[in-house]
């Protein structure tokens, strides 16, 4: 997470980039599954060996940053914040792919012929649904150390919505004043794939009978020029073992009738957070702490198209 | 959490003025919406890391370094990096 800002925001590391072709992607999924994308991983991720230490086996992380050609020859690896790191081994790198000559830089096939054979999250992308970018931050708070870079800590994930899930949050009439409930389902499933505390790393999802209150209620203000403007009002209360979140929930929304789509849903939730997960990096800061979410309408620009972490649980 | 949730909104500076004395309860309001949806989203560098033309998966990042002729950086986290990792 800290990477994306301190690495790959770097000026010098950016322009050394332009000679690669820069693609980001899961690990986990790489190093484990048998799709061609896998296979192509697996090929090279292990050479140089030391990249998270000695004595890599099965369940070392293969977190890091790797340059190969595209025939999947290794080129270099490191796993760092530091940009200067990084940039070493870009141009380490770039000596290496120089110095190969073009039958060993590529395939011998057309890789585009493989991604039939890929299964992937991202091709269930809802390009006719709704996709809502999911920012989590801590609020500010007395006695945090602003050179830690866990105070100021932003991530994100990504909420999925399907054509039929969409169309189930419309009420029955579009008419001023009326008012009408999120369906459950969904603002559950928001709540406990969504609402998690990842501000300083990923954590896990919280099971359903951790769910003691998720509502949202809409309410419509205007309609103007075919676009219903509405308010949302709700409330979320999750509690699971020494973890969970006591928060209100805010938003506005605008439904374009004419396009039959929402041109603007948003929704802020501010509320308690406390507990800790293995990785969220709480296990000193486990008392009850101001953080915040907002949730917006994600743009169509590559980076917003990731699928959620814990797409496996939506059931599509 | 009243109190602390006001005192952690006073500290923003965008936030301040916006909600009552610290005495108060404080809450997410439509009065002070705005300010707090916009210290939740990024800001300032936060997203620079967008500026490098991002293949958002390997196979993608294969295909065209093929096509290009040049060499692949795959950045890969235990998540997406480009989501919530």
């Amino acid at each position: 997470m800290i990477a994306r800002q301190s690495v790959w925001s770097d000026e010098t590391v950016q322009k050394l980039l332009k000679d690669f072709v820069p693609c980001a992607d899961e690990v986990w999924r790489l190093y484990n599954r048998p799709d061609p994308d896998c296979k192509f991983f697996q090929g090279f991720c292990d050479e140089g060996g030391m990249l998270n230490g000695q004595g890599m086996d099965k369940t070392t992380t293969r977190q890091g940053t790797y340059c190969c050609t595209p025939s999947g020859k290794f080129l270099g690896s490191a796993n760092s914040r530091q940009p200067m790191v990084i940039a070493k081994l870009l141009r380490d790198s770039l000596k290496k792919w120089k110095a190969l000559k073009k039958e060993d830089r590529l395939l011998d096939y057309d890789p585009a012929d493989k991604v039939k054979d890929i299964d992937r999250a991202e091709s269930h992308y809802p390009k006719n649904g709704m996709v809502l970018k999911v920012n989590s931050r801590d609020m500010p708070r007395e006695g945090l150390n602003e050179n830690d870079w866990r105070t100021n800590a932003w991530n994100f994930d990504f909420a999925w919505f399907n054509k039929d899930e969409v169309e189930s949050m419309l009420p029955k009439k579009f008419e001023k004043n009326a008012e009408w409930d999120l369906p459950d389902a969904l603002v559950q499933r928001v709540a406990r794939l969504h609402l998690l505390d990842n501000v300083r790393g990923q954590t896990s999802i919280f099971p359903k009978d951790a769910v003691k209150a998720a509502a949202v209620k809409c309410k419509v203000e205007k309609i103007k020029k075919g676009v219903v403007y509405f308010d949302m009002t709700g409330e979320v209360k999750l509690e699971e073992g020494n973890r969970g979140l006591d928060a209100s929930i805010l938003g506005k929304g605008e439904y374009s009738v004419k396009d039959r789509k929402f041109t603007r849903f948003e929704l802020v939730v501010v509320g308690d957070r406390w507990g800790s997960t293995r990785y969220n990096a709480r296990e000193d800061d486990t008392a009850k702490a101001p953080i915040g979410y907002c949730l917006q309408i994600a743009s169509d620009k590559p980076t917003d198209k990731v699928a959620p972490a814990s797409f496996w649980e939506y059931g599509w | 959490m009243i109190r602390r949730f006001a005192l952690a909104l006073l500290l923003l500076v965008p936030l301040a003025g916006v909600f009552s004395a610290a005495d108060e309860p404080a809450k997410l309001t439509d009065k002070n919406y705005v300010q707090t949806r916009d210290y939740l989203l990024p800001k300032g560098d936060e997203e620079d890391w967008v500026k490098v033309e991002w293949r958002t998966t390997l196979w993608d990042g294969v295909i065209d370094a093929q096509n290009e002729d040049k060499p692949i950086m795959l950045f890969a986290m235990n998540g997406h990096p480009f989501g919530c990792t």
